[in-house]
């Protein structure tokens, strides 16, 4: 059977959201879907000098999403640090192309999640905005491997299902 | 019965981070032998300074890597970060899903290790991570057994899901080791270091042996084998 693959993009700075971040891929893959884990260019905000090793590393470790990423992959996770909304300068240029591609229908059927990173808020914003752009969003209680599962388990079923 | 995988017929990729010897058919490599038994990947992995592998998942495999040089970071959604080194031995069960990276820990030397991938004796088992070592003189003129189903000191056997056992071998000349091979079972032998006699076969390094319907499996000559014990 073929295997969905799933986005998980995030921001981090201190490795925190990096870990919710895993935990979603975890929770894809748990379903047998493939995760792409794409974190998002610094901000240029100052970095506690605690977590200056820690992002280093995740700058090495990581790529950014590319357009063909959203593009192909049907399932789209995304872990914005707290405090964050989908105007801040990390995450506007993924929005922006969210934007072009939902206009263009190829965000027709993708399932996604949002996963909370301790602030309603930014959950709250980031929800309503990708089910703006036409990302269907699973509905599940739990953490962010909960989650990442949700949609994992919606796209293999939706593969399972007999062709039309 | 002993079949010889030659080195030089083994897949090779170069991705100049990455230099990979595919013992298997493993990726875009598809020209190789699939698998021997529960063994399904062997890749000997050169991997450049600073260079590595990004985070990426895992399911259903037991994962072994072990260094044959230099120094290889490993971090995972369970635990971390470990580095891994010569006389190391890490054996990662991927289960229900795992994340993690690997990357050559220096900004200077290459890392050169082995990364084995055994299949698992079922799925959706519990992920776990285990790093053990040995020193050389554990592996001096013996087979020193690196990983198997049970063990009875687990920072010195790492304990995989599979009945299958690892074991390392520092072969000098003048020994002769032999390892008995029970019903049904078969063995695979990759040299990693020097010239290595396997059953009156001559293999040098990165050559490798299958062996089938034998009593056992005799070990000469001058150099490094890991053996596997396969059902």
């Amino acid at each position: 059977m073929a295997q969905p693959s799933v986005v998980v993009a995030f921001t981090s700075r201190c490795g925190s959201t990096e870990t919710l971040a895993h935990a979603a891929a975890v929770g894809t893959v748990n379903a047998r879907a493939l995760p792409r884990l794409r974190r998002l260019p610094d901000d240029g905000a100052p970095v506690p000098p605690e977590c200056a090793a820690t992002l280093a590393r995740m700058q090495k470790e990581y790529v950014a999403p590319t357009d063909a990423d959203l593009t192909n992959t049907p399932g789209l996770i995304v872990v914005p640090s707290a405090g964050m909304t989908p105007a801040s300068e990390p995450w506007r240029p993924l929005m922006q192309t969210l934007e072009r591609l939902s206009a263009s229908g190829a965000l027709a059927g993708k399932v996604g999640a949002v996963i909370d990173t301790g602030d309603p808020a930014t959950t709250a914003a980031f929800s309503s905005a990708l089910a703006g752009l036409g990302i269907s969003l699973v509905s599940v209680e739990g953490a962010a491997r909960a989650h990442g599962r949700a949609v994992g388990d919606t796209l293999a079923a939706r593969l399972a299902q007999p062709p039309r | 019965m002993i079949a010889i995988r030659k080195s030089a017929e083994r897949g090779f990729r170069d991705r100049g981070w990455l230099r990979s010897h595919l013992t298997f058919s493993f990726g875009d490599y598809q020209d190789g032998i699939p698998a021997f038994r529960a063994l399904r990947v062997l890749n000997e992995e050169r991997i450049m300074p600073g260079k590595g592998f990004g985070p990426h998942s895992h399911r259903d495999m037991e994962i072994l890597s072990f260094m044959i040089d230099g120094h290889l970071a490993h971090r995972d959604s369970l635990t971390g970060p470990h580095v891994l080194g010569p006389g190391e031995l890490q054996a990662m069960t991927a289960g229900d899903g795992i994340v993690h990276s690997e990357f050559n820990a220096s900004d200077t030397e290459p890392a050169h290790l082995l990364q084995i991938w055994i299949a698992p004796r079922s799925e959706d088992l519990t992920p776990s991570y285990q790093q053990i070592g040995y020193s050389p003189e554990d592996a001096r003129s013996r087979l020193h057994l690196l990983a198997a189903p049970e063990a009875a000191d687990r920072e010195r056997t790492a304990v995989i899901n599979q009945d299958a056992r690892v074991y390392v071998a520092d072969i000098e000349a003048g020994d002769r080791l032999t390892h008995p091979l029970g019903d049904g079972r078969h063995a695979w032998v990759q040299v990693f270091r020097g010239t290595v006699d396997v059953n009156g076969r001559s293999l040098e390094t990165g050559d490798a042996a299958a062996i089938s319907d034998e009593a056992s499996v005799a070990l000469s000559g001058a150099g490094a084998v890991l053996l596997f014990d396969l059902p």
